[in-house]
């Protein structure tokens, strides 16, 4: 189960509730991108929110820059679904997720900092297999009006060289 | 075998007689070159380790001394060290004993080449310092008296410079790096070095085809429109004032420029069309001219290295093949050193164009894997697109011409007796 670096609420029930709050978030992202239902991603997010794919070179090198996706507004998140149904060529694929070793950190008023680690495999359009990539998503979660959003994804690509084309937010 | 000995010596002839060249004016590719494990090896010997020059790093990469950055040129893995007599090196990974690589990182500083297998130790420009047991043990075995660590020293490359921008060869015998690239290419990465670089990020991808079917689509002016629709549908193009395409020798080089200032907004002489899309984010859109007018330069340089600025998102990438059907894409991202933090923000937004998951590169990727997956022995390429002949272009983007000139120093670097 969750390990509560800090305890945020106080009181076990309200801590169990924050806990299935971020957990449902967490499994909603996966099953939008797992389903095809990719419209569903940036409403996930608040309006200002970020979504960023560094690789783990970069960090480990301290480079701000050479970012898989980078951005900055849902809008962003929303042309990213308009081009990727409308506008790009590309193979069909398939998604799976698997999120584990979830840990709710820091508590900054509504918001809390959660990491998890995520294994993306991909399945192509012939059925064949790969692991897609490896490595942690570092967020920020806003619990408003008992609603979770993300108002920052970092994910961390472990595997910083990717095996093929990102196709779909990771 | 009888066959085989009437045929003039060219290492074509006698290696791949499975292979012919069906045109000498390079509008004809046979396929089995995508997929050839043998064809493949010769590219290494007689191409990537041949008188060819690689873009391996840029300055900002090792510009202390003691850094030092790993990479590959075709196959071979290589190192590019700024010694502490501050001169630039570059030398193969590979002990000079037993052949272990001598170092294990990606990039770092003041880390020598040791090899972890015999403990032999080098400096940074590949001369062997020092090796274990020289004298054996208790006088008992170690080296014999004639034994000069001067002679196993690391296998050094030739290393020149343009700019900020390093290459390096294995042939002594290629030319020098400015007669090699040629005037209108060492100028433009001169322009583009006007002021120090910095490095922005790094990004690695492999491409599942073979590493000729990425340089052709680098360089290729006729695929953009049909395949990246993505500025075109947002409406987010820029209009061009002048377009032109300059080829030396295998070489090619892809500009474009804005409008003068000023002229730019006149919606009569440059219309700018209407995307079926709209944006709900133009940031994406946002730049800032950091080349004067100069919007889009793409260096393809033969063989495998890319140098390209696009509106503000700037990189080279290095193209290493890894087997006949798999390539492997080194991105250095890289801007000013003194530019604000809007410009970098501007760069960080519009490299979500390119790499592993860009709006444009992700096209090129799975169709490029679509290509190689489709390709059987004895299938022709055809390249006739604006002609047969190989000549730079000056108003238009409409021919292959940069295509069939990779081609033409191709088949010269290979040998390859044309029709």
């Amino acid at each position: 189960m969750v390990q509560a670096i800090s305890n945020p609420m106080g009181t076990p029930d309200n801590n169990a509730l924050i806990e299935r709050l971020i957990y449902t978030l967490l499994d909603d992202y996966a099953d939008c991108l797992d389903s095809d239902e990719l419209e569903k991603w940036p409403e996930l997010f608040v309006e200002t929110g970020k979504y960023f794919i560094q690789s783990r070179e970069n960090i480990e090198a301290g480079k701000d820059g050479g970012y898989w996706m980078y951005y900055t507004s849902q809008g962003m998140m929303r042309d990213r679904v308009t081009s990727l149904r409308h506008i790009n060529t590309y193979n069909k694929h398939y998604y799976r997720h698997l999120i584990n070793n979830i840990k709710i950190g820091e508590r900054d008023n509504d918001s809390f900092h959660v990491r998890s680690n995520f294994l993306v495999v991909q399945t192509d359009f012939e059925g064949k297999f790969e692991c897609l990539n490896a490595g942690e998503y570092r967020d920020v979660i806003l619990i408003h009006d008992g609603k979770p959003r993300f108002k920052e994804k970092l994910v961390i690509a472990d595997t910083f060289h990717a095996p093929s084309a990102i196709v779909y937010p990771l | 075998m009888e066959d085989y000995k009437r045929n003039s010596h060219t290492v074509w002839d006698c290696e791949y007689r499975h292979i012919s060249w069906p045109s000498s004016d390079h509008t004809l590719i046979p396929c089995d070159v995508y997929i050839d494990r043998q064809v493949f090896e010769q590219e290494q010997e007689l191409i990537f380790r041949g008188p060819t020059w690689h873009l391996s790093a840029l300055f900002a990469e090792i510009a202390n001394p003691g850094d030092f950055t790993s990479t590959y040129i075709g196959t071979t893995p290589v190192v590019l060290h700024h010694a502490h007599d501050d001169s630039i090196n570059a030398y193969v990974n590979r002990c000079a004993h037993r052949g272990s690589r001598v170092i294990g990182e990606l990039r770092g500083n003041n880390k020598f080449p040791i090899c972890p297998y015999h403990n032999w130790r080098y400096d940074g420009t590949g001369k062997l310092l020092g090796v274990a047991m020289e004298q054996g043990m208790q006088s008992k075995g170690g080296y014999p008296d004639g034994f000069s660590k001067d002679c196993h020293g690391l296998k050094t490359l030739r290393v020149e410079a343009v700019g900020d921008v390093i290459f390096a060869t294995f042939d002594s015998q290629a030319p020098p790096l400015h007669d090699y690239l040629g005037t209108v290419i060492v100028d433009r990465i001169e322009t583009i070095c006007q002021r120090p670089l910095q490095i922005v990020g790094y990004q690695r991808q492999t491409v599942p085809c073979n590493w000729k079917l990425f340089v052709e689509n680098n360089r290729d002016t006729y695929h953009g429109p049909q395949l990246h629709t993505f500025v075109g549908q947002f409406g987010i193009a820029m209009p061009a004032d002048r377009v032109s395409v300059d080829i030396h020798d295998a070489h090619a080089l892809l500009s474009s420029w804005l409008p003068p200032s000023g002229d730019k907004d006149d919606k009569n002489a440059y219309p700018v069309q209407k995307g079926k899309y709209e944006l709900e984010d133009p940031s994406i859109a946002q730049g800032f001219k950091a080349l004067g007018d100069l919007q889009l330069s793409v260096i393809s340089i033969y063989p495998g290295s890319l140098f390209t600025c696009i509106r503000n998102s700037w990189s080279c990438r290095r193209i290493i093949p890894t087997s006949p059907g798999t390539t492997d894409i080194e991105y250095t991202w890289f801007g000013y050193e003194d530019e604000s933090d809007f410009e970098r923000e501007c760069r960080k937004k519009q490299s979500n164009l390119l790499g592993p998951a860009g709006y444009i590169a992700l096209e090129d990727a799975e169709v490029l894997a679509m290509t190689q997956n489709a390709i059987s022995r004895g299938d022709t390429s055809y390249i006739e697109f604006g002609g047969t002949g190989i000549e730079s272009a000056s108003d238009h983007f409409n021919s292959e011409a940069t295509v069939r000139a990779f081609w033409k120093g191709y088949c010269e670097t290979m040998q390859i007796p044309l029709p």
